[in-house]
């Protein structure tokens, strides 16, 4: 350097200057496209943002899915491609055995369902309403602590990663993988309480669209599958009441719920190939569920809780005077015989 | 040999580790010295719990660590506090080490779930069987309950949906087996 004439210093000081004025001009530039920055967030807000991008969020992709299977240990592997559009219209297609070819359709107040291999489309109404969003989204963060614990990429996106864990006691928990710019879940893995991973799913790829974008005739099945609908299953909520009025049987309620969970909703239910009138009652924390069947056939079942392990999951079933009731949910075994042990019984 | 002696082998000669001349004399020892009985029972129970709740690993380089530490030039001169000598008392050091694998076992209990449920009741044995009665009634439930999680508010719906139309295939499978003669 010292062998620099002094016009050769002032046109080295001038590239400094220059290279200094780009790189605070480059930097300037991208802070106003980059993501929130993390300091900024917390875990609860990022998954304010993903509940309401759910729903919102126009977009096409593939996800791969990880599912218990019915009998036996592992997870199935299949993929779906999906393309969705903003109030929750949404459509399914499976793309892996056994599922091949079945499609689901989301319009704004049905779900139809399509499976080729019985050429069978039913039809059932969507429980979703707006304002159980925001209760949904209250009772998840007032059961779970949704902690920040990390950046990283799926489908080629940032994403944060959240843990929601259950604030009462040590259980299933799941990770999220939100997008960093546009807050959907990119992927999610539900772990039981011992953080065995029991399901999963993960955008393999996505691009999002506008809502524009988004033809209404993507969510609803073609006319000639519509017109042979063969089965319809409506859903209509009742209050427990009002469901007891209409089942020919007394309607019981257990007297012990898992920590945090309520009564999500109380509905008809169809049971056995008989389809006597039963009742279904469904319960939720906000982010696990357990979904209870009451039915007027008991027949050989015991009196006390028999549970079987089915699906990833424990299924558990007592005959209470002449009814067959039967429970599953993504809770431990203890607390659905628990549960299913405090159905009252007697007249 | 006194008590004090006689305590400080009683690690080495509950595992068998004592022979010779030590052993004999401790063992003259042990059987005029209810106090050391005592605590020679306390100390196999001790080890009773450690042997039955099973052992754990030493972190990775402790071991390096806690020989760097007792080979350290200073380490000698280094001034002990007052409560020292009254911890290393032969009497106490077998209640400190019950206490210590009292806490250990505790700790394996908590972290395997057993004190309050946990894990252990998912391995008690299942008591619904799955006839194909059952099966059906079981494979309904699960298919409900997968309908109704899609509608749940973190985007899992694509996996639930794949999972309610895996138990009606189970389920119509079920019928169909039924229907054969």
């Amino acid at each position: 350097m010292s062998t620099l004439t002094p016009g050769g210093r002032i046109v080295l000081g001038a590239v400094g200057v220059v290279l200094l004025a780009i790189g605070f001009l480059g930097g300037w530039f991208v802070r106003g496209r980059r993501p929130t920055p993390a300091a900024a967030l917390t875990g609860a807000e990022i998954i304010r943002r993903a509940i309401a991008a759910e729903r919102e969020t126009a977009y096409e992709g593939r996800q791969r899915l990880e599912l218990p299977r019915l009998h036996g240990d592992g997870l199935r592997v299949l993929e779906a491609a999906v393309v969705a559009a903003p109030g929750g219209r949404q459509r399914i297609q499976y793309l892996t055995a056994p599922l091949k070819g079945v499609t689901i359709w989301y319009d704004r107040g049905a779900a139809y369902r399509y499976n080729p291999a019985r050429d069978r489309l039913t039809v059932a109404t969507r429980r979703a309403q707006p304002s159980d969003f925001t209760a949904e989204e209250q009772q998840l963060l007032s059961n779970y602590s949704a902690t920040l614990v990390g950046a990283d990429t799926r489908a080629g996106r940032p994403v944060w990663i959240v843990d929601l864990r259950p604030l009462r006691e040590p259980g299933p928990w799941r990770r999220l993988w939100i997008d960093q710019q546009r807050w959907l879940v990119l992927a999610s893995t539900q772990f039981d309480a011992h953080d065995k991973k029991r399901q999963a799913k993960e955008f393999l790829a996505i691009r999002f669209r506008s809502a524009a974008d988004t033809e209404p005739v993507l969510f609803r099945p073609p006319a000639d599958l519509l017109r042979h609908a063969v089965a319809i299953r409506p859903s209509d909520e009742f209050t427990v009441p009002k469901l007891r009025e209409i089942v020919e049987f007394r309607l019981r309620t257990p007297t012990y719920l898992p920590p945090g969970f309520s009564l999500d909703g109380a509905y008809l239910h169809p049971c056995g190939e008989a389809q006597l009138l039963g009742a279904r009652l469904e319960y939720g924390d906000g982010v696990k569920r357990v979904t209870l069947i009451e039915c007027p056939d008991g027949g050989s079942l015991p009196t006390t809780p028999a549970s079987a392990f089915v699906g990833g999951d424990t299924v558990c079933s007592r005959a209470v005077d002449g009814l067959k009731i039967t429970a599953t949910g993504e809770v431990s075994r203890q607390e659905l015989e628990r549960l299913l042990a405090s159905i009252p019984s007697g007249h | 040999m006194n008590c004090r002696q006689a305590q400080e082998l009683l690690p080495d000669y509950s595992v068998e580790l004592l022979t010779g001349p030590s052993r004999e004399a401790l063992q003259t020892h042990l059987a005029g010295c209810e106090d050391c009985r005592q605590a020679l029972r306390e100390l196999d129970e001790s080890l009773t719990l450690v042997e039955r709740f099973g052992g754990v690993n030493p972190p990775p380089g402790l071991f390096n660590a806690v020989r760097n530490e007792i080979t350290r030039p200073d380490f000698r001169q280094t001034q002990r506090p007052w409560w020292w000598s009254w911890l290393h008392a032969p009497s106490l050091r077998a209640v400190a080490m019950t206490a210590a694998a009292a806490a250990l076992a505790f700790s394996l209990i908590s972290l395997r779930g057993g004190v309050n449920g946990g894990s252990q009741p998912e391995s008690l044995p299942l008591t619904l069987s799955l006839t194909s009665q059952n099966r059906s009634a079981v494979a309904s439930a699960i298919q409900q309950h997968a309908l109704s999680a899609t509608e749940g508010p973190l985007g899992d719906n694509v996996a639930w949906e794949a999972m309610a139309q895996l138990a009606e295939m189970e389920l119509e499978g079920n019928s169909a087996r039924r229907a054969l003669p």
